[in-house]
């Protein structure tokens, strides 16, 4: 009897200790936001984008981020430059009419870089990413971990 | 006579101050660490803004704060939450000048130090500093660097105790633009 139920605690124990190393190794190995399996929160045109962050920029930060990340959204809108830096990181800046001198600066995940050759100034896209928020500066706002679609 | 002469006038100058250049990036990278002997921790972000007058020595820096990486994904996020609010407070920003530009020569290829006032807004706060740096000019490619140490306290971001062997009080800021 009193065997038993020394088994029985050695058994609970080492249940006990397993799920806590497990826990332990997931929060350590917790995967990063994933921007190509999350469902886009939100699908709207860039324009429509920008005018919600300069119109009311707290606000618009109240819907688009979240605590620990940005909202994934889905995005139209043209492409109007490419830029390609020395370490092969792309952004692109995807304008439309009435943003004036406004735009969306989308950093690319680096999966994109065969995509991007195909690209052109002028090109519609489907662009899915993390909203990071609105920069004064340049008066742009920025996406991050950015993924392309074609139009279809 | 004099209302064209006044009109031509406004022109003329409103067109010699937007000949004035900007240098701009939108891909700076800026990352920062925090040195322990319990561990390193360090952030990187490649979306930060950076504008550069180079005629009068103006310097604007953004970054936005959900844009920085660590390696450790549960770290980012609590960085996020509990520390820099980034919901709240999405950005992070310097505003100044260099102020002895005049030693600069944008024209001529070499290595200058570059003396930086102004203010620096985390977390909401804002407080003034001085920062030096090297900006330097390559083939037409301006580079700017920096690095300073910021103390979390300051900006009014409070470490827990049960992390503060593994955080560093004072955060090494390393700025990297190529304009």
């Amino acid at each position: 009897m009193k065997k038993r139920t020394i088994i029985t605690g050695v058994y609970i124990l080492t249940g006990a200790m397993l799920v806590l190393v497990l826990f332990k190794y997931y929060l350590f190995n917790k995967p990063h936001m994933d921007v190509a399996s999350e469902e886009a929160e939100y699908t709207l045109t860039a324009s429509q984008l920008y005018n919600e962050f300069k119109s009311d920029e707290q606000s618009a930060n109240k819907k688009y981020l979240d605590k620990t990340n940005g909202k994934v959204i889905m995005l139209t809108g043209s492409v109007s430059e490419i830029n390609i830096n020395g370490l092969g990181e792309i952004n692109l800046s995807i304008n439309e009419k009435s943003m004036d001198t406004g735009y969306i600066s989308c950093s690319l995940d680096s999966t994109e870089q065969e995509k991007v050759k195909r690209l052109e100034v002028g090109d519609k896209v489907f662009i899915k990413g993390q909203c990071l928020g609105y920069i004064e500066l340049t008066d742009e706002v920025d996406l991050n971990k950015c993924i392309l679609f074609d139009k279809q | 006579m004099k209302i064209i002469f006044i009109a031509m006038l406004i022109l003329l100058c409103s067109i010699s101050s937007e000949a004035q250049e900007k240098r701009i990036t939108k891909t700076g990278h800026l990352w920062f660490f925090s040195h322990t002997s319990i561990e390193n921790i360090e952030a990187h972000s490649h979306q930060t803004v950076a504008v550069l007058v180079p005629s009068n020595g103006k310097l604007a820096i953004e970054v936005p704060i959900l844009s920085f990486e660590f390696k450790n994904a549960l770290m980012q996020d609590h960085f996020n939450e509990n520390y820099m609010e980034s919901a709240k407070y999405p950005k992070s920003r310097f505003l100044g000048t260099v102020v002895n530009i005049d030693d600069i020569d944008f024209t001529k290829d070499g290595t200058y130090n570059a003396k930086v006032e102004g203010t620096l807004t985390i977390h909401n706060i804002s407080k003034s500093v001085n920062i030096e740096g090297s900006v330097v000019v390559k083939n037409g490619k301006v580079e700017v660097n920096s690095k300073f140490n910021i103390v979390p306290k300051d900006y009014n971001i409070v470490i827990e105790n049960r992390f503060s062997s593994n955080i560093a009080s004072s955060i090494e800021v390393n700025v990297e633009i190529t304009l």
